[in-house]
């Protein structure tokens, strides 16, 4: 191999860096750049790691003994909750978000995620929402009603405080940073792959994630959901959960466990990616069975939305329906158990390296398994139902998310810490640290099993002395305690390590994955020119690619224009088709973060009628992100080093906003349905159904003209291309028109009907429903004034109307929608005959 | 499917999906209505439908993984869709409590 040329090499560093960096001191707050979220997302997680483990301490130093005066019963309820929520919403997705971020581009061949910005707003979405959680808790009015909050408990008569409305209004705004980062995963492993990387030749993480983040997709909704009305019926008196007034708690354990089970998955899926990358590389050997374990990835998603009633298997669902989530539950452990002999069948076949993240795939193996085998226990109806809301359950969710993540997490920190600091562990302490956790954890959570199985419940914060629980219970603590420690051992190791640990050339553990093929730690641009890929991406020679590489010899290998650019690509084959060009690094995230966090707040303190100002704030902040985007001018086919020229996205047929906005309407789709079969199920299973005394409120005359107007919107904004200008300006007018007069329609109905809405669970499933309306309605009504402006802008002509038809898209989504929700009074008429 | 493979990859399992949630809300209809209790020979109406409805999703699931992998299992991909569609008429097997469990109850 010829050395790269070193000064080509060292211009091509400077140039990009000047266009890819991170400015130092107040510019970090403009930061977009996928390395730098993507470590600030796991430094964060770690952190609120740290929090619940400290909460977890609590726990287990208030169990000790039988008699501890340590908490009161409720501050215990605080911290347990606490302790739940910090570590699933907090820790666990967050840091595998992070490490995805931080690893997708640089394995699949490019140099960034698809919306930098996007990831940035998620971040800081993600720290407010967390710091506004766990400042409750230090002010005393954290959430107390269990991480996953159940009604009627958690409704305004029996938890009146702020506490739950903490809950339901942080996670929702934490988890704008989780559907955030699914569409981005999606968008990026999709369409910004190195050139001739086709599905197929992708790095078995890429699966994984685009897997998991399909699940965030569909998954995060319903939740969004259940916390929207739970809100509303604790801040306006909307009656989703209130048998006395047709509706029902089981609402919520569906609505809460239609994500939560799958949730799971989505903790663990990634992990699991993590594990699939690093076995192979430290058995010297590629994954055996990659088609196989993709096929079972896939069936662990798709089970995993099946599963949601195995925690609902007490509350009185007929046996036949309990058999469908049943079967599921136990079925989900096929797919699991070829991910796991794969695993074995590489490590017998390979020659493997006994180093430090190989340690903790062994933890994992021994940890997860058990976890499993318990898994399959309690999928069985029967003994679900003896062991159900016990200690036996405390520690099978443990043995699962421990073994299925933490082990997984410390293996690959082990693994690319490396890669981020440039510096390999000195591995003094690593040994240690794992044997305590190892032990500790065992100690902990398998004399769990045996408390439950003798009939501890959960959550009760002191147990009398004759229950015979005592000493299994401080055997837990003391286990409890020997992992902190090992946790502390580790967080000192991997100082060390990012401090005084050994520099390295490149690829210490002789890789096969792109992300090797770049100087560490990372230069902001990754890659200063992009690979051609032609074999899977888990076979390539990082050290042989990486000098050509950093020459500029591959894809876009020079600065040009002083654009971000990267590569866009045909979703299966890998063929480029397009230059993607990134906006620029920015406050505005932060500043829509803060907007967005101020519009949480103002719910808190229940300054409703301000809120919907921060709520302008914020759609007024996103569309200054648009600015520097787009172009004003046709561009001819950009040279990108090798092959046909490329058009710029923005002149090109099927851009990454396109599909972001498939996705987007994908999950808002799923939430809309998951509103559509609460109401159904609410007339199906609440009691105190059909509304006495109640009229199902339809009115023609609303019907008419939101029906009209939309069919107007919808025959003006029909796929004709923009050739006249003036003609689209005008077409845009009538469009916006139309949308005033259906808002306005609608938000009079909505106004006459909120006297009625606290009534009957009736009524506010139908104000909720046309809510909807009124929300997509609105937002139909911005982007066709925002269309109108850039159409007048001149960003739009003949080769150029990104705009109108990603617009188009929310407008075909908005009139399926509208007529549905005017559709939907009738349907619930019907089916309630008449009422009233 | 042909247009993109990527869909067929998923389709067989978006249909036993579909199917899961369609088998569910008729039980739940099904039970509401009261269709557990007029008999249709040996069975009542409502196990008739929900066997129906199974044995329909079965072959629609069957003849869905035939048109996602038309040509047989010649790529990478192609041979992934094969196993993804055929584990998805497998966990038809989550259905099979509609021949002899409670329905209601």
């Amino acid at each position: 191999m010829t050395p790269a040329p070193r000064n080509t090499a060292l211009r091509l560093h400077r140039e990009l860096t000047a266009i890819w960096g991170t400015p130092p001191g107040w510019g970090r707050l403009q930061a977009v750049n996928h390395t730098v979220i993507g470590k600030r997302f796991m430094l964060t997680a770690l952190v609120f790691f740290a929090i619940g483990g400290v909460l977890a301490m609590l726990i287990r130093t208030q169990l000790a003994t039988t008699t501890s005066a340590f908490l009161d019963a409720a501050a215990y309820a605080q911290v347990f909750t606490m302790h739940g929520v910090v570590m699933m919403f907090l820790f666990a997705i967050p840091f595998f978000e992070g490490l995805a971020m931080y690893l997708l581009p640089k394995m699949l061949g490019s140099r960034d995620l698809a919306f930098p910005r996007m990831s940035a707003y998620g971040y800081w979405c993600y720290l407010f929402g967390g710091t506004f959680l766990v400042g409750a808790l230090v002010a005393g009015v954290a959430p107390d009603g269990g991480w996953f909050m159940y009604t009627p408990l958690s409704s305004a008569t029996y938890t009146p405080g702020i506490n739950a409305d903490v809950w339901l209004l942080g996670i929702t705004f934490v988890e704008i940073s989780a559907l955030s980062a699914a569409i981005e995963i999606l968008v990026s492993v999709l369409k910004l792959r190195a050139p001739g990387m086709s599905l197929t030749r992708m790095p078995i993480f890429a699966w994984y994630m685009l897997i998991v983040a399909g699940m965030m997709l569909i998954g995060f909704p319903p939740l969004i959901l259940g916390s929207i009305l739970l809100e509303a019926e604790r801040a306006f008196g909307l009656p989703f959960f209130d048998p006395a007034r047709g509706g029902d708690p089981l609402l919520w354990q569906h609505l809460f466990w239609l994500f939560g089970h799958p949730e799971v998955y989505i903790i663990f899926l990634p992990a699991a990616g993590a594990l699939s990358t690093i076995i192979p590389t430290l058995a010297r050997r590629p994954l055996e069975g990659y088609e196989i374990v993709v096929a079972a990835v896939i069936a662990i998603a798709f089970l995993s939305f099946g599963l949601w009633v195995h925690h609902m298997y007490t509350v009185g669902i007929p046996h036949v329906a309990l058999s469908f989530f049943s079967a599921a539950s136990g079925l989900v452990a096929i797919p699991t158990g070829v991910q796991i002999f794969a695993w074995l069948a590489t490590l017998a076949h390979g020659r493997p390296r006994l180093s430090v993240p190989m340690l903790h795939v062994f933890g994992f193996l021994f940890v997860f398994v058990l976890g499993g085998l318990t898994g399959v226990m309690l999928a069985m109806v029967p003994f679900d139902w003896q062991a159900h809301d016990t200690h036996f359950v405390v520690a099978h969710l443990h043995y699962v998310l421990v073994g299925g993540f933490i082990f997984p997490m410390l293996a690959a920190a082990y693994y690319w810490l490396p890669h981020i600091f440039g510096r390999r562990s000195v591995q003094h302490l690593s040994h240690a640290a794992f044997w305590m956790i190892f032990i500790g954890f065992n100690l902990t959570f398998f004399a769990m099993h045996l408390t439950g199985l003798r009939g501890m419940p959960r959550r009760i914060s002191t147990y009398p002395p004759e229950a015979g629980w005592e000493t299994l219970n401080f055997v837990s603590s003391m286990g409890g305690f020997i992992m902190t420690t090992g946790f502390a051992l580790v967080a000192l190791d991997l100082l060390l390590l990012a401090l005084f640990g050994k520099p390295f050339r490149r690829n210490p553990w002789q890789a096969g994955t792109l992300e090797w093929a770049m100087p560490t730690p990372p230069p902001a641009y990754a890659f200063a020119s992009l690979p051609e890929v032609s074999t899977r991406a888990d076979r390539i020679d990082p050290d042989r690619l990486a000098p050509t590489l950093a020459a500029g010899k591959g894809y876009l290998g020079a600065a040009r224009h002083g654009w971000m650019e990267v590569l866009g690509v045909d979703m299966v084959t890998g063929r480029p088709e397009q230059v993607v060009v990134l906006p620029k690094r920015s406050y505005l995230p932060l500043v829509t973060a803060l907007a967005t966090g101020s519009f949480f707040a103002l719910l808190l303190i229940k300054l409703y009628w301000i809120a919907p100002l921060a709520l302008l704030a914020v759609a007024a902040l996103f569309l200054l992100w648009t600015r520097d985007c787009g172009l004003t001018s046709d561009l001819a086919g950009l040279p990108v080093g090798h092959g046909p020229d490329l058009p710029h996205h923005y002149q090109s047929e099927r851009p990454p906003s396109y599909w972001a906005m498939i996705f987007t309407l994908t999950a808002d789709a799923t939430l809309y349905a998951s509103l559509l079969f609460g109401a159904l199920f609410l007339w199906l299973s609440a009691p105190n159904w059909p509304p006495g005394g109640i009229d199902i409120p339809f009115e023609v005359f609303t019907c008419a003209a939101v029906a009209l107007a939309l069919a107007v919107v919808a025959a003006t904004l029909g796929p004709a291309p923009p050739t006249d200008r003036g003609r689209v300006t005008k077409r845009l007018y009538l469009a916006a028109l139309a949308y005033g007069v259906a808002l306005i329609v609608l938000v009079v109905f909505l106004v006459r009907l909120s006297g009625d809405a606290s009534r009957h669970a009736a009524i506010a499933s139908i104000f909720a429903v046309k809510c909807y309306a009124v929300v997509h309605i609105a937002v139909g009504l911005l982007l066709t004034l925002f269309c109108t402006w850039r159409v007048r802008a001149g960003y739009v002509a003949a080769g150029r109307d990104l705009d109108l038809r990603l617009a188009r898209q929310w407008h075909l989504f908005t009139l399926v929608a509208g007529l549905a929700a005017l559709a939907f009074p009738l349907v619930l008429k019907l089916l309630t005959g008449g009422a009233g | 499917m042909n247009a993109n493979p990527f869909f067929g990859l998923l389709a067989v399992w978006i249909g036993w999906a579909g199917g899961f949630l369609l088998l569910y809300a008729l039980q739940a209809t099904g039970c509401r209505a009261g269709w557990d209790v007029p008999m249709i020979g040996p069975l009542s109406m409502l196990r008739l439908l929900l066997v129906a409805t199974t044995a329909a999703i079965v072959l629609g699931l069957v003849r869905l993984s035939r048109k996602a992998t038309p040509n047989g299992p010649e790529s990478p991909l192609a041979r992934i869709s094969a196993l993804a569609n055929g584990a998805a008429i497998l966990a038809t097997l989550c259905f099979a409590g509609v021949l002899w469990l409670g329905l209601c109850g």
